[in-house]
């Protein structure tokens, strides 16, 4: 169905290929899953398939590709519409027009089906995604998981026969992001439409798929079954590194299998249940109690209590509408608090001035970008020292620390998401906050460059500040946290230790507790345990 | 035919604006306050008769403060920059002079009633043509309006349409930035540096959404209109461009009574048959369809007929009845009023009844606006 | 707020005010004016049918043409464009019903909105006590009157250019025939400005310049052409030329004392009823309840 061959491309003006040499070919009916580093080239991968690269982003591409026959040479990107549908990551920019039924029309429409095919497929797919009550809705109106939904529906109704996807659940809660991930599944099974997608929580795919294509960023691409691909990658899910540490060959590709795989694995580990003792505990640094927020009628934050303590990780999860950010915000002194206490340092943060509340509590928002405006790195470092009324060079150093091997001179747009994190992490702490709030950090990282942020949260807190992660990404949760309050309709639902929480969730539990049981959360703790039984 | 007429249903917003345009062109025709006052009642009456529960719909109140900001400007201006030309002196103000260059213009001085009054009607008559422009907007989707064009011109429709939606994404961009430079410490330092910081995260944050939307409308087949010769789509342009021209100059010198006569209905006539051979002609090319476009009923008819009535029989009257519509300022009496302008204004009551309900809102579960916060 | 007081009060006082008659009595006299103070106005309706008319206006201070024709009682009406820096009606002629045979245009309606065409319009003429009837080059907000002297308004139909008919009453005050001519000669405008008050008349710029700042430029007014269908510029009138006619010859005038309400004739013509208003009002109540009901009602509906 899908044919690259010997395909390379350079953006404009770059002397590094972002593909070298690329020949692979995919067949009807298969779904495929892309995976790599951020920035590795997957988006451009993907672009290549119905033509955006290059007729839309630019650039020089050499080698043919061909889609059922057709070369993407040939024709721009418009031609393809009926044969390639493309999602990207975030649905609604994506959107053109404001109801449901009317974006699901619209790819039809550019084609010119006559009205009654028009509206028998968009029933149709209304059926197949299950968003047959949302019909009339308004886009905005709609939830993460639904617009995701609308959006494969709308390109959908054109009956492509590949469907290609940019990320489709990096931006949705893990319940949301199964349901559109079944849907994907059962339109594969069913419509046999060929899937070709890029994820980074490839855990969530990896039962699914067929093919897996690892883009080290080099150029090349590994292809094979994933299976095969992962046993040599450096990044992996969870249950892949917990197959390689017990030694499985091959490796469990599901959570089932893996299940079955590991009873010996368990018997091993039952025996040594031992708790790491959970680090003293001091004053909190930051207490409040009934804290509300409300957006005119709408109650974000309903009384919610929450004491922070120095040293300690609190991860904070709940479905989108929850009320975590809206609380992320009140603590700091920034959002709006129509009620409750907050006190850091014997002060609230919402009578200082926002200068003198960043000291007190720092926050790094969901979309971090938002902070930066300077041209350079440096001029971002320069401008934050200023800010915190910090010796210059502090914020530099912070950086260097997080993320080394950041050029100063390069424009903070052109940096990785990890890096810009980073970077933005190392402006808000040039303020020498005792508490730091992460909202959604590790939207768009991929593995590596979440184990980076694990590893900076450390950092933090061993340096006796309160980090609070807000997020929902529960392996994510699972190496860093030590506390997780799970909030719901504004109020805090479940609080307690990270094993608590999050072992016998079915929802939040992690793969390895998927597999092991509810004592055990993550590889490194099975790795530890495991050398502790040796011993 | 008539089971189906009352069944609750959106009008063709063109079917709403023919209406409303009616209304304003009767409006424009008189400057009586007791016409303009029925037919702003008229007007408001059918808004919130037949007016959807979307947002912009509820948004008609807007036009009716604009509407009393303009009757408010007009007298304020009669009243500070020329208002003794009758003979009923209210009050009498020290007037200021003004050097030689303005000799012209006269501030404050004595002012009329006969004056106020004048830049009252007048005021009056601009007010409810905006007003009866804010209720087609009450009435008809924007969005839908645009829709209905005529294919030859979809391109600019979507255009307008994908503008339309940049506002709200731009406000909601300034706004999260604005909230993100409190975190940054707020806006201490010189302005310029405030105002450089909120804009250039909202402007790149724009480009990005703004690229992101013009791929993903190429991949799903935007411009996918066939090949068409270069030399056809410049026939068909100059066609369209001349007869919209046509058009325009034609309206104008139609509703202007000071334009030569053969500029009003000829060129008017002229226009649009140029400008529908244009569409016609750039129409025929496109293979675009449309997903259940809005149809022209009865129900429509009815409801374009009565404001078209409603200025005809405002048109009428002038050349029978012209006193009534202008009512002299001679002498301070309440204006004159015959029944026939008066009945001919109340046509425009008709679609509040005879026209079908408005589609009940889309579902009934109320929207989780916990959605919308950031959460 | 306090335009809202103002039109409260002359809301009040419309209701109270005494209903004008055609021409007010109270200003002015009939007939000539009998000393070389005050000014006398004749308004001769040539062709549109009608006694001539002549009052006097007594004022012995100095005023505008204006000044002159409201103060002896006439009735008037300017243009909705110019407002009264164009007389378009006196005591309601031409009314708004009444048809006009201008040439092109045998049906045509005078609705005062615009400037008349030139083929139907009030000229203005001044003269001074023994003088023969001059053109007048200025408008009329825009010149004194001459004490003493004569102010005259004829309704030039289908008239070229140099043969606008004057008025039909010789200026001569009774009891001063023979006596010189005695007028200040008006310099002709020097330019196009409407707003150029002559020189030597009047000092302040009180009540005499253009009242709309949204026209700053009336030039419709006599002081200078328009082109097309507004009036066209006034040639020099040769003053010397003429003179001063017979008083024999005039025409057979009134005081206007016996004249027709206007405001009446105005009802009359428009086939305007009394109820029509009330009717109106009870209306546009009726509706505004009914709005305020219905938007209830809805939002009732919606937030359920």
């Amino acid at each position: 169905m899908i044919a690259l061959d010997q395909v390379s491309f350079w953006y404009h003006q770059q002397p590094e290929p972002v593909l070298a040499d690329v020949t692979l070919s995919v067949g009807e009916g298969e779904l495929v899953l892309l995976a790599g580093r951020t920035g590795a080239g997957k988006s451009t991968l993907l672009g290549t398939i119905n033509g955006l690269v290059p007729h839309f982003t630019g650039g020089h591409l050499e080698g043919t590709v061909s889609v059922d026959g057709v070369t993407t040479r040939s024709r721009p990107p418009r031609e393809f519409a009926h044969l390639v549908g493309m999602v990207g990551q975030d649905p609604l920019a994506g959107f053109v027009t404001d109801t449901v039924e009317e974006e699901l029309a619209y790819g039809m429409e550019q084609l010119g089906l006559s009205p009654q095919v028009m509206r028998r497929r968009v029933e149709e797919t209304l059926d197949l995604l299950g968003i047959a009550e949302l019909r009339r809705r308004p886009l905005r109106a709609l939830s993460g998981g639904q617009q995701q939904r609308v959006a494969i529906g709308s390109v959908l109704t054109m009956h492509p026969k590949v469907l290609v996807l940019d990320e489709p659940t990096s931006a949705l809660d893990p319940t949301a992001a199964e349901d559109v991930l079944a849907t994907l599944a059962r339109l594969v099974q069913d419509l046999g439409t060929t899937v070709v997608m890029a994820e980074h929580r490839m855990e969530r795919v990896i039962p699914f798929a067929d093919r897996m294509i690892y883009v080290p960023g080099d150029g090349s691409v590994v292809d094979g079954t994933p299976a095969e691909v992962l046993a040599h990658t450096p990044i992996a899910p969870p249950i892949v590194m917990l197959g390689r540490l017990a030694g499985w060959e091959p490796l469990a590709m599901s959570v089932r299998d893996a299940r079955r795989r590991a009873e010996p694995l368990r018997t091993r580990l039952r025996a040594d249940v031992t708790r790491t003792p959970a680090r003293n505990a001091a004053a909190p640094l930051l207490t409040s109690s009934g804290v509300v927020v409300r957006y005119g009628p709408t109650v974000a934050v309903r009384g919610v209590d929450l004491d922070l303590d120095g040293g300690r990780v609190l991860a904070m999860m709940g479905r989108n509408g929850s009320g975590k950010s809206s609380l992320l915000w009140a603590l700091q002194g920034s959002g709006p608090r129509q009620g409750g206490i907050v006190r850091v340092d014997g002060a609230d943060p919402k009578e200082l001035s926002s200068a003198k509340a960043r000291t007190l509590v720092g926050l790094v928002p969901q979309t971090a970008s938002d902070l930066l405006y300077l041209e350079t790195v440096a001029d971002e470092c320069a401008a934050a020292d200023r800010e915190s009324d910090a010796d210059a060079g502090t914020c530099r150093a912070l950086l260097d620390r997080l993320a080394p091997g950041i050029d100063p001179r390069k424009h903070p747009r052109d940096l990785s998401e990890g890096q810009r994190l980073a970077l933005v992490l190392a402006v808000q702490l040039s303020a020498a906050p005792r508490v730091m709030l992460l909202d959604e950090p590790t939207r768009g990282l991929d593995y590596t460059a979440k184990a980076a942020l694990a590893r900076i949260v450390t950092t933090l807190t061993g340096e006796g500040r309160a980090v609070v992660v807000a997020t929902h990404d529960v392996e994510f949760v699972a190496t860093v946290a030590d506390r997780v309050v799970v909030m719901a309709e504004g109020e805090i639902v479940s609080d307690g230790p990270t094993v608590e929480v999050l072992g016998g969730s079915p929802a939040f539990a992690p793969q390895v507790a998927k597999i092991l049981g509810p004592d055990w959360l993550t590889v490194a703790d099975v790795e530890a345990a495991l050398r502790q039984a040796v011993r | 035919m008539l089971s189906t007429y009352f069944l609750p249903r959106d009008l063709h917003p063109a079917a709403w604006w023919v209406w409303a345009l009616g209304l304003a062109v009767a409006a424009s025709r008189t400057t009586n306050p007791w016409l303009l006052l029925t037919i702003l009642a008229v007007a408001s009456f059918v808004v919130v008769a037949r007016r959807t529960d979307a947002p912009w719909a509820l948004a008609f109140r807007i036009y009716l403060y604009l509407g009393s900001v303009i009757v408010c400007f007009r007298v304020f201006f009669r009243f500070v920059f020329g208002g003794a030309e009758g003979s009923t002196i209210i009050l009498r103000l020290p007037e200021i002079p003004l050097p030689e260059w303005a000799a012209g213009i006269r501030l404050f001085g004595d002012v009329s009633a006969e004056s106020l009054l004048g830049g009252l009607y007048d005021g009056l008559r601009l007010a409810t043509m905006v007003i009866c422009l804010g209720a087609a907007n009450a009435l008809a989707n924007p969005k839908r309006l645009l829709k209905a064009m005529p294919p030859a011109l979809y391109e600019v429709g979507t255009a307008v349409i994908v503008a339309l939606s940049v506002f709200p994404q731009l406000a909601e961009s300034v706004l999260r930035v604005g909230r993100a430079r409190k975190l940054r410490g707020g806006t201490s330092g010189k302005r310029f540096h405030a105002l450089h910081a909120i804009i250039i995260p909202v402007l790149e944050d724009a480009l990005d959404r703004s690229l992101r939307l013009a791929a993903s409308m190429d991949a799903r087949g935007y411009g996918r209109a066939g090949k068409v010769a270069a030399r056809v789509r410049l026939v068909t342009g100059l066609l369209m461009i001349v007869g919209l021209i046509g058009v325009c100059v034609g309206v104008y010198a139609t509703l202007d009574g000071s334009t030569p006569r053969f500029l009003a209905a000829p060129v008017l006539v002229a226009g649009l048959v140029i400008a529908l051979i244009g569409f016609r002609f750039a129409g025929k090319r496109v293979q675009r369809t449309r997903y259940r476009p809005d149809r022209w009923h009865l129900a429509e008819l009815v409801v374009a007929a009565s404001g078209v009535a409603v200025s005809v029989v405002l048109f009428a009257t002038s050349s029978v009845d012209p006193t009534n519509l202008n009512p002299s300022l001679i002498d301070l009496s309440w204006p004159l009023l015959s029944w026939v302008p008066l009945c001919g204004v109340l046509i425009g009551l008709a679609p509040a009844s005879l026209s079908p309900p408005p589609e009940p809102p889309f579902d009934h579960e109320p929207i989780r606006l916990a959605e919308k916060v950031p959460a | 707020m306090r335009t809202l007081a103002i039109l409260a009060v002359a809301a009040l006082m419309i209701a109270f005010a005494p209903t004008a008659h055609a021409i007010d009595q109270s200003k002015g006299h009939p007939g000539y004016c009998d000393n070389g103070t005050g000014v006398t106005v004749v308004v001769d309706f040539q062709q549109l049918g009608g006694t001539t008319i002549v009052r006097c206006d007594p004022q012995s201070t100095r005023g505008t043409g204006l000044d002159a024709l409201k103060g002896a009682g006439f009735q008037i009406a300017g243009v909705q464009r110019w407002g009264e820096a164009f007389i378009c009606r006196v005591e309601n002629r031409p009314s708004a019903v009444e048809e006009i045979p201008v040439d092109g245009n045998p049906d045509y309606q005078e609705t005062c909105i615009d400037t008349p065409p030139a083929a139907g319009y009030w000229s203005y003429w001044h003269a001074g006590n023994n003088c023969a009837w001059k053109y007048s080059q200025w408008g009329v907000k825009n010149r004194d009157f001459v004490a003493g002297g004569f102010e005259g308004w004829s309704f030039s139909l289908n008239a070229t250019a140099n043969a606008n008919p004057k008025p039909r009453i010789a200026a001569v005050r009774p009891g001063t025939e023979g006596q010189p001519c005695v007028a200040p000669d008006e310099p002709a405008p020097t330019n196009e400005d409407p707003n150029a008050r002559q020189p030597g008349s009047g000092q302040v710029p009180a009540a005499a310049d253009n009242r709309e700042t949204e026209e700053p430029d009336a030039g419709g007014a006599t002081g200078s052409g328009d082109g097309g269908s507004a009036l066209p510029p006034p040639k020099p009138r040769n003053s010397g030329s003429a003179a001063v006619d017979d008083p024999a010859d005039n025409v057979a005038f009134t005081g206007g004392e016996k004249a027709k309400d206007v405001t009446e004739v105005i009802k009359e013509q428009s086939g305007a009823s009394d109820y029509a208003p009330w009717v109106a009002g009870g209306v546009v109540v009726l509706l505004a309840l009914a709005t305020w009901f219905t938007a209830r009602r809805r939002r009732h509906a919606r937030e359920s």
